[in-house]
């Protein structure tokens, strides 16, 4: 049973290794055509041409960054907020499963459904536009999140700080922040996630013009142009990878 | 300052919070049906000359909309059900070492793929030039790139059904590992070893009841994004049937605006769908979210 | 008197929690109120600490009315059952947090907080976080945390109930010797006749949202409600 166990575990760490290696190497490839496994040729021109080639690789990589930077600040406060004032509602086991509505949706669907008012506030085909329509997908996503925070615990943490002599700010500052932030930092970088490999929202609300990396990589692809699309493959894998190897929980979520 | 002021800076707070979730979660969820609801009944929109059924009526003409559904039920269907006989027993094999051990890096790392990376690394994969296709000529298995099978925009859709297994099973295996450590399964295993059960008998009565039973609404949510996915059948599926987000927005982005109403009323399909679903398996209650109570 | 409650009342939906309690105590005292879950002696407690408000009746704290003062002004600390000490602060830390929020000078600190921890027996485990601590331990520290800040008042809601029966005793003497040296005046609530007497200076008894003070220990023994007499009856019938 050992020696099976060990073959299960190598042949899972190649299935999750592989395609990494797969999409590096189709990066860097030359010329790499059937029937061969391995490319004819190697060059690392087109990385460097990241920084050189007039490709918008380096825009849409600043761009892309921007966005979720911007949408997962904004909704893990928003989100830290809201998860509050819900978690002291009569309510709140209702207002929670609200929240399950927007995320359920697929998000280019649901793109569609409230472009018209993106229309109407000249939002669309704008970054503004974008980051508010992640949000709008983010944002119920970190309430449920953090909505475990506000428990019991908490609130009596709140009390004895008060009975201590804490206003509220002292309190936020002091006591809540420092023990909230293991679980904001996972909201945070969780919800970056979201936005970074967000592609259908993006393209209808964005009308094509906000070219995050996702949109490159299906141009590409369309253009079925493998390499450049392996290239920013690789581009959009790092910083997942990154924080996986920092903290697994930054990467995984489940909101059950 | 007094308690009255607290209390109000407490109330104002509190005030703020809630006009964020009614402007970020509610309104835009609701303005946007209503919209649609609108539109798919011709009472606004470019075309739109009064209320009528005429656009309604064309979605279910043709059994479009009906094909669609089913298809993307069969893709989630599928695509979840394989995943999960792949990552259970790994679970029991592998228990609390999934996410515990020093290999377990590598339960976590496909996570780092996104949909469309994984749908083109699926292209690549199982494409009649692809990776498999070329192992297959060096083994001699085939002798021309035509013999390869269709994996890849074929009528069983199992390109797209792979992908989805590709990025359900590592999903579903750290999850289910979790849940093995907080259900303290394994305590539970050797209470029912030592009550004379066998391996295969904990296995199918302990084990796995109790996994499914704390994954449930995991499973349904999976499920409910699998059904709406979009990225992976654009890229790898067929013309017809599509599922139905491809579906829906080939329907807005048509020149034809007269298939915009459609594609609205279709959003309406999906959108009620998916509430109904959440609906029926996932009630809040004054014990929380729990299942079809 | 340092503490005067009148007439205060409580309702939550249709239940009521309390009703026209009132009770009076000196400085430098304690009361202990004895009553079973359930009597409303938490809910007494955060009354007077300000966490809860009461829908009628009046606080007085060296004869002021405290009623609108929120409760980081009224002094009053709130020691609850568990330590709840805070998680991300180590034990010198949790301790000087009441003198940090007052802007106390970083020497003075020190100073206060070395020689309370030598005092509660804490000297080797000044630097530990919170999770590394005994059941004990941390609730030597949460009294630290209380008392380095002189509170004219502080309460104790079953702050031994989750201990075992040995360091239990332990904390019950630490108490009193504190309590003695420090000069505390306390409300120290418990469900357990022993440690009310044990703890108190004057005791009263909670049933049903009502208290009643006691003149003196004998009267609490006579009373046939409070239980003592069952408990005698018990031992004697054995």
């Amino acid at each position: 049973m050992g020696g099976l166990k060990k073959a299960i575990v190598i042949i899972g760490i190649v299935l999750s290794v592989f395609p990494f290696v797969f999409l590096a190497l189709l990066s860097i490839a030359q010329d790499w055509r059937f029937p061969f496994l391995l490319p004819s040729y190697y060059q690392s021109a087109r990385w460097a041409g990241i920084f050189t080639e007039s490709n918008d690789l380096l825009k849409s990589l600043a761009l892309s960054f921007a966005i979720a930077i911007m949408v997962a600040a904004f909704s893990t406060i928003a989100g830290f907020m809201i998860s509050r004032t819900i978690s002291l509602n009569v309510k709140r086991k209702l207002l929670l499963f609200a929240c399950y509505f927007p995320l359920a949706l697929s998000p280019v669907i649901y793109s569609l459904l409230i472009n018209h008012y993106f229309i109407l506030l000249n939002l669309s085909g704008t970054i503004t536009g974008v980051i508010i329509a992640q949000l709008l997908i983010a944002v119920p996503f970190s309430i449920l999140l953090l909505s475990s925070f506000w428990s019991g615990y908490i609130r009596s943490l709140e009390d004895i700080a008060a009975t201590l002599g804490s206003n509220f700010s002292q309190s936020f500052f002091k006591v809540l922040l420092p023990v909230a932030r293991p679980q904001l930092l996972v909201c945070f970088f969780q919800t970056f996630l979201i936005s970074w490999f967000e592609f259908g929202l993006t393209t209808i609300i964005g009308v094509g013009k906000v070219q995050t990396l996702t949109l490159k990589v299906f141009e590409y692809i369309g253009e079925a142009n493998m390499y450049y699309a392996a290239l920013s493959s690789c581009i959009i894998i790092l910083p997942p990878a990154l924080f996986l190897w920092v903290n697994k929980k930054f990467v995984f979520s489940n909101l059950n | 300052m007094t308690l009255e002021n607290m209390l109000l800076k407490n109330k104002l707070l509190n005030r703020a919070g809630a006009a964020c979730f009614l402007l970020l979660v509610i309104i835009p969820f609701v303005a946007g049906i209503i919209y649609s609801m609108l539109y798919a009944l011709g009472l606004t929109g470019i075309l739109s000359k009064g209320f009528t059924t005429e656009h309604l009526g064309r979605v279910f003409e043709n059994g479009e909309v009906f094909r669609s559904l089913a298809y993307s039920f069969y893709i989630a269907f599928t695509g979840i059900f394989i995943a999960l006989v792949i990552a259970m027993p790994a679970v029991l094999l592998f228990k609390a070492a999934v996410t515990k051990s020093k290999w377990s890096f590598f339960s976590y790392l496909p996570l780092a793929l996104p949909a469309i990376v994984t749908a083109f690394f699926s292209f690549q994969l199982l494409g009649k030039s692809g990776v498999l296709s070329r192992a297959a000529f060096r083994v001699n298995v085939i002798n021309s790139i035509q013999q390869f099978p269709d994996l890849i925009n074929d009528p069983y859709s199992i390109g797209i059904i792979v992908t989805h297994v590709l990025m359900a099973t590592p999903f579903f295996l750290i999850f289910f590992s979790n849940v093995y450590q907080s259900e303290k399964i394994e305590e539970l295993t050797k209470v029912s070893a030592s009550l004379g059960a066998s391996i295969t008998q904990t296995a199918l009565k302990i084990a796995m009841p109790v996994l499914l039973k704390k994954g449930r609404i995991t499973i349904l949510l999976y499920f409910i994004f699998v059904f709406g996915s979009y990225e992976i059948p654009l890229i790898l599926g067929q013309q017809s049937p599509q599922m139905i987000s491809v579906l829906i927005v080939r329907k807005m982005q048509r020149f034809n605006l007269l298939d915009i109403p459609q594609g609205y009323f279709l959003s309406l399909i999906y959108t009620i769908t998916v509430i109904a679903l959440l609906l029926i398996f996932l009630k809040p209650s004054k014990k929380g979210i729990i299942w079809g109570d | 008197m340092l503490l005067t409650v009148e007439n205060i009342n409580k309702r939550f939906y249709a239940e009521t929690v309390l009703q026209n309690v009132g009770l009076v105590l000196e400085q430098h005292r304690t009361l202990s109120i004895l009553g079973k879950s359930g009597c409303g002696k938490t809910t007494l407690l955060k009354i007077i600490a300000g966490l809860v408000f009461q829908d009628s009746g009046n606080i007085f704290l060296n004869g002021i009315n405290i009623n609108s003062l929120p409760p980081n002004l009224r002094r009053i600390v709130y020691m609850s059952q568990e330590p709840l000490l805070f998680p991300h602060l180590d034990v010198f830390e949790n301790i000087a947090y009441g003198l940090r929020i007052r802007k106390e000078g970083p020497a003075a600190i020190e100073t206060k907080v070395d020689q309370l921890v030598g005092k509660l027996g804490l000297q080797e485990h000044k630097r530990k976080m919170p999770h590394q601590l005994s059941g004990g331990q941390k609730q030597r520290v949460n009294f630290g945390r209380s008392l380095i800040i002189n509170p004219p008042l502080l309460l104790l809601d079953e702050p031994f109930s989750n201990l075992d029966t040995q360091t239990r005793r332990e904390m019950q003497q630490l108490f009193k010797e504190i309590a003695g040296e420090f000069k505390i005046t306390s409300i120290f609530v418990t469900h357990d006749i022993k440690e009310a007497l044990l703890m108190c200076d004057s005791i009263g008894y909670m049933k049903e949202g009502q208290l009643t003070i006691y003149d003196n220990k004998n009267s609490f023994i006579s009373d046939s409600n409070t239980g003592v007499q069952q408990e005698i009856a018990f031992w004697q019938s054995l």
